[in-house]
């Protein structure tokens, strides 16, 4: 699925966060956005995933508007988002954290609980299936059973990750998927995100490890202080003079 | 002795229900809720109006259930889409709202006159017996209510309730609405506390409302905090715990000599406060430990 951002804007306060941001992004390309910090990449990401709604601007995801759809409403519609900092369920196991990612479970309906007792059974043993089945995936079996809240933070970085992927994406938003995880685990996840991509799920990954960005994505788009300030492959993309001293001047 | 047993041993059920009711709604979901003792009324007020019209038992607790269900919705969805403390606010505010309702609206509730003569079940069995049948009658709604409570918070619903518990921020990015669950919570526990609300008349046979004050929610809060919140059983242990040290304090006017009576009450009030901190000083886990950070 592709993902086209038109004319997106956002203040905080005088500020502005994000201004005039336009793209859009071929299926089946894995896009990658950079920038120093506080350039408004997560911003965007919000504003792309319902957490936080545009001064003026629209989203689309394949033929649908996001207009006027809620943070849940957009998930529903197959756009999946992980979060720069994790957010564990921490009192629940690492398995119940996926598993309450998965859709379609009647029994989150009281009303089922009650008279559709076999529907929800049946589907709670093809979301334990698939959470281990994503647990095998993601390396991180011997926890299954672990409160998340016990999780280092590279194994939480993964658990994002997999609640993500649970829940049956068309298009995955990636805030930092691989700060703090070892780099075995990295060439893993970036096998598994390049297969996903080539049966047309839509990646826009936000990462400052440049290499391992470089070696994914296609498509590399750059942000600074809210605007887009480049974009393009990789290689034009980090070569541009403006992109350096964006990232030269951030860091300073 | 046995009768007095008997009469702590019903409390102490009503007080069950009640932590179990919060236990559901702060310990498993992170709803604050500050107005148990609003509920409590409502649902003892609609089952005493009705009985007192002849309405039979059974008939007067589902309308105490259903009634406070129905004035928790439209609270909850003001409230549930705005952060926790929206909610405290709002409950505490509605519980005092309630009281002065019924202090004022005399005509349907005699106001602090309060109302006499509310039906007991089981009035018909010779006099000891109704009160270990009325006890036995409590008791058996505690433990249906805490293995309804063990199956809900198994269940996938149960899940999703503790997710928003853990982060709500996180919850609609999986695709569900965190609104929705807290609501159908929120409204669950307050028909449960109108039901101990209503299972209070019947067994006080009188009611008014100075018995409706903020102090019970507290008493409440305490027993979830003193069990563990967010823990199956921890509501009933520390609803027993509340009950001892509730009860417990009568006995000191053995212990201490040379105080009058309106002295040892609030001397009662300062033992019971101690006790509690005490415990939260040295137990701060809870009997069975806390689920919540």
């Amino acid at each position: 699925m592709s993902l086209a951002v038109e004319h997106l804007h956002k203040s905080f306060g005088g500020l502005r966060v994000v201004e005039d941001v336009t793209f859009a992004t071929d299926p089946q390309a894995i896009t990658g956005l950079i920038g120093p910090n506080g350039a408004g990449k997560s911003t965007l990401f919000a504003l792309i995933t319902g957490y936080q709604r545009p001064d003026s601007g629209s989203v689309r995801f394949g033929a649908t508007s996001m207009r006027g759809l809620s943070a849940s409403a957009r998930a529903r519609h197959g756009v999946a988002r992980t979060f720069q900092i994790p957010r564990p369920f921490r009192h629940l196991s690492v398995r119940q954290n996926l598993m309450a990612a998965g859709p379609r479970q009647p029994g989150e309906h009281p009303f089922n609980l009650l008279f559709r007792r076999h529907a929800v059974a049946r589907r709670e043993r093809e979301l334990e299936q698939r959470a281990d089945a994503m647990l095998a995936f993601l390396g991180l079996e011997a926890v299954t059973h672990a409160l998340s809240g016990t999780l280092s933070g590279g194994q939480l970085k993964l658990l994002e990750l997999g609640r993500a992927l649970m829940t049956e994406p068309r298009y995955i938003l990636l805030d930092e998927p691989f700060a703090g995880v070892n780099p075995v685990l990295i060439e893993q996840i970036a096998a598994r995100i390049r297969t996903l991509a080539a049966r047309g799920t839509g990646f826009l990954i936000v990462e400052h490890n440049l290499p391992a960005l470089a070696a994914l994505a296609c498509h590399l788009l750059v942000m600074d202080r809210g605007r887009l300030i480049a974009a393009g492959s990789p290689d034009t993309v980090l070569a541009d003079r403006a992109v350096q001293d964006a990232y030269i001047g951030g860091a300073a | 002795m046995l009768g007095y047993l008997e009469a702590v041993g019903t409390v102490g059920g009503i007080y069950a229900l009640l932590a179990l009711a919060l236990n559901l709604q702060y310990g498993f979901t992170g709803l604050i809720n500050f107005g148990v003792v609003g509920f409590f009324a409502i649902g003892a007020y609609t089952s005493a109006l009705l009985a007192m019209q002849g309405g039979p038992f059974l008939l007067d607790i589902a309308a105490a259930a259903i009634l406070a269900a129905i004035f928790s919705w439209p609270l909850g969805l003001i409230c549930l889409r705005l952060r926790d403390d929206y909610l405290a606010i709002v409950t505490l505010a509605f519980a005092e709202i309630v009281r002065t309702v019924i202090v004022s609206e005399e005509w349907l509730t005699s106001g602090t006159r309060g109302i006499p003569g509310i039906p007991r079940p089981f009035a018909g069995l010779p006099a000891g017996t109704a009160a270990v049948a009325y006890l036995g009658l409590v008791l058996a709604t505690v433990v249906v209510t805490a293995v309804l409570m063990r199956y809900l918070v198994h269940s996938p619903f149960g899940r999703m309730i503790q997710a928003i518990r853990d982060d709500e921020d996180a919850v609609p990015a999986l695709g569900k609405n965190p609104a929705s669950f807290k609501l159908v919570v929120f409204s669950f526990g307050a028909a449960l506390t109108g039901i101990a609300g209503a299972l209070y008349a019947h067994y006080l046979t009188y009611i008014s409302p100075d018995q409706f004050v903020p102090l019970l929610t507290f008493y409440i809060w305490m027993a979830v905090i003193m069990g563990g919140a967010g823990r199956l059983g921890g509501a009933i242990a520390g609803a027993a715990l509340l009950t001892v040290f509730l009860e417990g304090t009568r006995f000191l006017r053995d212990l201490i000599p040379f105080v009058s009576e309106v002295q040892m009450a609030s001397l009662r009030l300062a033992v019971i406060g101690l006790l509690l901190i005490l415990f939260t000083l040295y137990c701060p886990q809870g009997l069975l430990g806390r689920r919540i950070a």
